[in-house]
């Protein structure tokens, strides 16, 4: 019987051990990170010796070789939102974010041990301190204002990057940026914001009520002043027209020359007639003709009262 | 002599698991690693479980020694009728074990049961709380490491060697303690496996950690069955009881090999004919780890590719170095961990929402009111700069800003990936804070009413270019897509002194409101003035047209009475006195028709003749007439 030399088991075991010696003899560093390798048999206190760049590398097992990776794309840091006092004491919450990166793994190693957490709080004290100088040193309306020549947040910043990199100079660490993310007002000043913005919104309110009760009061006064207008001429032009409809009928007149004493007669009556309308009430002497009738002989009373 | 051997091999490795627990949970402490907190609850109940062996090996042994002793007195009195078949209370040793066995090891499960739960909860709550070890603390575990590895190496051989003598007969005692030892040392392997790895992969950790939890999760409903099965288990006084806190599982495990067996037994059993007997069976055992080897060569082959989707991008990197950018598409690469693939969807377009607060469980409101909130909170309103001169704000001490509440979506896709993966350590973390930047800047200097009304358009275009020049500046690979502005607007601002007032979003309403008044009453006025020109217009021409008339008749009436004088001239020529008195009688009689006269009959007396000539001056009530139909 042909044996066989082939033993799965060992093929197993060759391949783990092979992933493993793999694990322990070599590194990789991906694009984005830097490393340094230390040795106990040759210390380097050089960045440039120690730094390793990305790919696989060799290395022997610790004691002998200690490696330790960093990210060394820019990164980010924030903190809480702070209140500090501008230079005319008014409080203000500031939330400033650093971004940063690794440019001396070695120093930085050295510096914070390598541990990204320790580099934070490091940095947020060095960010706090240069946030409460630079702002304390400019008034409340070069933070806020519609005033573009007001405004001096770029330099602010630019000032606070400036203290931040003096601060970290010796860190192994690079500030790319100091921003500010954010700008608030205290919880107790809100309130008086609030109160502020509805009086402004009141006085609008009145503003526009106020506005509108004089336009539409204009624009009754002028429809009134039009239409009296309009019919103060209607009235002229109807004077107008009856005085020449007088002048007309006076010409007619001229016949009345001829007898005046019947012009006038009949004048008198068509008076009389006019005026003796109805429920008129006429209280009549007797002798009146043609009542005069009534008191001649033999006539009987009509009436007596 | 050989139980007293085992008696003795018994403690040994009871104080070997006892002083490896203590060192394994010493290290554990160093490095937080949660597989060793696992490895030290398993080796602690080991502990506790090979110190019990020992106490019951030892009433065994007594027991026996008691036999033996009464077998040589039975022996040398012969077979006197006084000692043969002697009482329960002659055999004081065996008593005290089988009392043992009743009382005493049932407790004992229980007490190794409680202290598997109390072992879950420490290991769940390092799962809980798990996060990945940063490269500083690689360092610190290597003495660890060396510790764990020679604890595997210690584990292994006694273990070994306390198995092999569990399978001879009367040393089963030692077989849980064996088995504990051996899980023990594979518990250490994965320990040193995973701190080892902690720099590369560390979340071999998790999937440890994982793997010990479930076994010690299922070990402790192992031990509860049994303990439940005991209950009704038939007791025959032939038949050895299995040792209750023999877990089999940590034996399988413990002793993998044992697997295949007992596996090999159980089909024997179910088909009633030695199925282990078989060719496919033997050839079966034979391949078996071959077939286990092609499956991690498939399994590694299979990482040779790589399906990129139509919406992704991927990066690939050899060794750790960026190697090509992979298009959609089916990739070929070498193998893990030569080559690793990274995958991003940069067709994708991707969201977030600046200044919106944690999205709750309950569902989103159908109407967004600014009266009420929605998204935000009170905390999240943002500093708007204030140019309203309408109450002289500038010339006050008061802070000189308005409040907004924000929530702004902002819209991207990664349109360089290169830049996107390399260039910062979280893009996106990094582009939310830039946008954020950018959005304060922009409100600080924008009056809030020009944003809430003409400018919300250039503020929207504004900020999206001003986004998109930051995210330029840094390199971050993104292209900004869209900003919206469509939820940004004043503050709800209730407090307890805007009971009645409101809060100021409801007088931003009221001024929506007061427009609408003014418009009314402008539009009031205006419907007056279309109504009072034209309706003037109308008076004016009845009053000319009456005029006319007037006019026209006056000349008419006078042209007609110029005529009719001339006649009445000649009839008057005719009989002057007698034309008038007949005229002004006709004029009497016409023009007193409807008149009430009264004649004074006698002028002296004054005598009044009433001619009742006409109607009644007036109607009184009397003469109302009642409508019959009602």
């Amino acid at each position: 019987m042909k044996k066989n030399y082939i033993n799965p088991s060992l093929i197993i075991g060759a391949f783990l051990v092979i992933i493993f010696g793999f694990m322990l003899f070599t590194f990789q560093v991906r694009e984005g990170e830097v490393a340094i390798r230390f040795s106990i048999l040759n210390p380097v206190t050089d960045n440039d010796k120690a730094k390793v760049g990305p790919g696989i590398h060799p290395r022997l097992p610790w004691p002998v070789h200690d490696v330790h990776k960093f990210d060394e794309r820019i990164q980010s840091s924030e903190w809480a939102f702070e209140e500090t006092g501008t230079k005319d004491a008014q409080p203000i919450l500031v939330k400033v974010f650093v971004t940063w990166k690794i440019d001396n793994a070695l120093k930085f190693f050295q510096s914070f041990s390598g541990d990204k957490a320790k580099a934070d709080d490091a940095l947020q004290g060095k960010v706090r301190s240069a946030q409460n100088a630079v702002i304390g040193k400019y008034a409340f309306n070069n933070l806020v204002s519609t005033d573009k020549e007001e405004l001096k947040l770029q330099i602010i910043e630019d000032e606070m990057k400036e203290l931040v990199d003096a601060a970290t100079e010796s860190d192994g660490i690079e500030v790319i940026m100091v921003g500010i993310k954010r700008l608030g007002i205290p919880e107790s000043v809100t309130g008086a914001v609030f109160e502020r913005m509805k009086a402004e919104r009141q006085a609008e309110i009145q503003k526009i009520e106020a506005e509108g009760e004089r336009q539409a009061k204009t624009i009754k006064a002028e429809a009134d002043l039009e239409a009296n207008k309009i019919l103060a001429q209607a009235r002229a032009e109807a004077i107008q027209i009856n005085g020449e409809a007088e002048a007309q009928a006076a010409k007619h007149y001229e016949v009345f020359k001829q007898n005046p004493e019947l012009a006038n007669f009949l004048f008198n009556r068509k008076a009389l007639e006019g005026l003796l309308k109805e429920n008129s009430t006429l209280i009549l002497d007797p002798n009146t003709p043609p009542f005069n009738l009534l008191t001649q002989p033999g006539a009987t009373k009509v009436a007596k009262p | 002599m050989e139980q007293q051997n085992s008696k003795k091999l018994g403690l040994i490795n009871s104080i070997v698991l006892l002083v490896v627990t203590i060192g394994a949970l010493y290290f554990t402490l160093q490095t937080s690693s949660p597989v060793g907190l696992g490895g030290v609850v398993l080796l602690g109940i080991g502990t506790l479980i090979g110190f019990f062996t020992f106490i019951q090996s030892h009433l065994i042994d007594r027991e026996r020694v008691e036999a033996l002793e009464m077998q040589e007195l039975d022996r040398t009195r012969g077979n006197e009728s006084l000692f043969a078949g002697a009482a329960e209370d002659a055999y004081p040793a065996r008593n005290a074990r089988r009392q043992f066995e009743k009382w005493v090891v049932p407790i004992f499960s229980v007490l190794v049961l409680i202290v598997q739960a109390l072992g879950l909860l420490l290991v769940y709550g390092q799962l809980g709380g798990w996060t990945l070890s940063s490269s500083a603390q690689a360092s610190d575990s290597a003495m660890p490491i060396m510790f764990f590895a020679l604890f595997m190496v210690v584990l292994f051989m006694m273990g070994k060697y306390s198995a092999g003598l569990a399978k001879m007969d009367g040393q089963d005692l030692l077989r849980p303690g064996a088995n504990y030892m051996l899980l023990g040392s594979v518990v250490c392997t994965a320990v040193v496996i995973a701190e080892t790895a902690s720099i590369e992969y560390p979340v071999w950790e998790k999937v440890f950690t994982w793997v010990v939890f479930v076994v010690i999760a299922v070990s402790a409903l192992e031990n509860l069955f049994t303990l439940v099965m005991e209950i009704y288990r038939p007791r025959l006084d032939d038949k050895k009881a299995r040792l209750l806190y023999d877990s089999r599982l940590i034996g399988l495990l413990g002793q993998p090999g044992g697997l295949i067996s007992t596996a090999a037994n159980t089909l024997d059993y179910q088909f009633g004919f030695k199925v282990s007997e078989t060719w496919f069976y033997k050839y079966l055992e034979q391949k078996l780890a071959l077939i286990i080897a092609i499956q991690v060569v498939v399994l590694f082959l299979s990482s040779s590719f790589v399906v990129i989707q139509a919406n992704e991008e991927a990066v690939k990197e050899r060794f750790g170095k960026k190697r090509a950018k992979l298009t959609p598409g089916f990739q070929l690469k070498l193998p893990w961990p030569i080559d690793k693939v990274y995958r991003y969807k940069t067709g994708e377009i991707q969201e977030f929402v600046l200044g919106v607060l944690e999205q709750n469980d309950e569902a989103a409101p159908e109407v967004l009111l600014w009266t009420t909130q929605h998204n935000h909170g009170s905390s999240n309103d943002m500093i708007v700069a204030n140019s309203d001169v309408l109450l002289d704000s500038a010339s006050s001490d008061s802070v000189p800003v308005n409040l907004l509440t924000v929530s702004i979506p902002v819209q991207y896709r990664i349109n360089n990936l290169d830049h996107w993966v390399y260039n910062t350590d979280n893009a996106i973390s990094m582009l939310r804070k830039i946008s954020m930047r950018q959005v304060t800047r922009y409100l600080i200097g924008v009056d809030i009413n020009e944003l809430m009304g003409p400018g919300r358009t250039t503020a929207q275009e504004e900020l999206k270019k001003v986004i998109q020049q930051q995210a330029n500046d840094m390199e971050l690979g993104a292209e900004i897509v869209f900003v919206g502005l469509q939820d940004i607007h004043p503050p709800v601002g209730k407090n307890e002194q805007s009971k009645a007032t409101g809060g100021v979003a409801e007088n931003y309403e009221k001024v929506n409101v007061a427009r609408l008044h003014s418009e009314t009453n402008r539009l009031g006025a205006l419907q007056y003035k279309a109504g009072r020109v034209p309706r003037a217009y109308g008076l004016a021409a009845e009053l000319l047209a009456k005029a006319r008339s007037e006019s026209t008749n006056k000349v008419a009436l006078a042209k007609a009475e110029a005529e009719r004088f001339s006649h009445q001239i000649s009839a008057f020529k005719a009989a002057p006195s007698v034309y008038k008195t007949r005229s002004k009688l006709e004029t009497f009689q016409r023009a007193t028709r409807g008149a009430r006269k009264y004649i004074l009959s006698d002028t002296e007396n004054g005598d009044i003749i009433n001619l009742e000539l006409q109607d009644k001056l007036r109607s009184d009530l009397l003469d109302v007439t009642v409508d019959q139909g009602n």
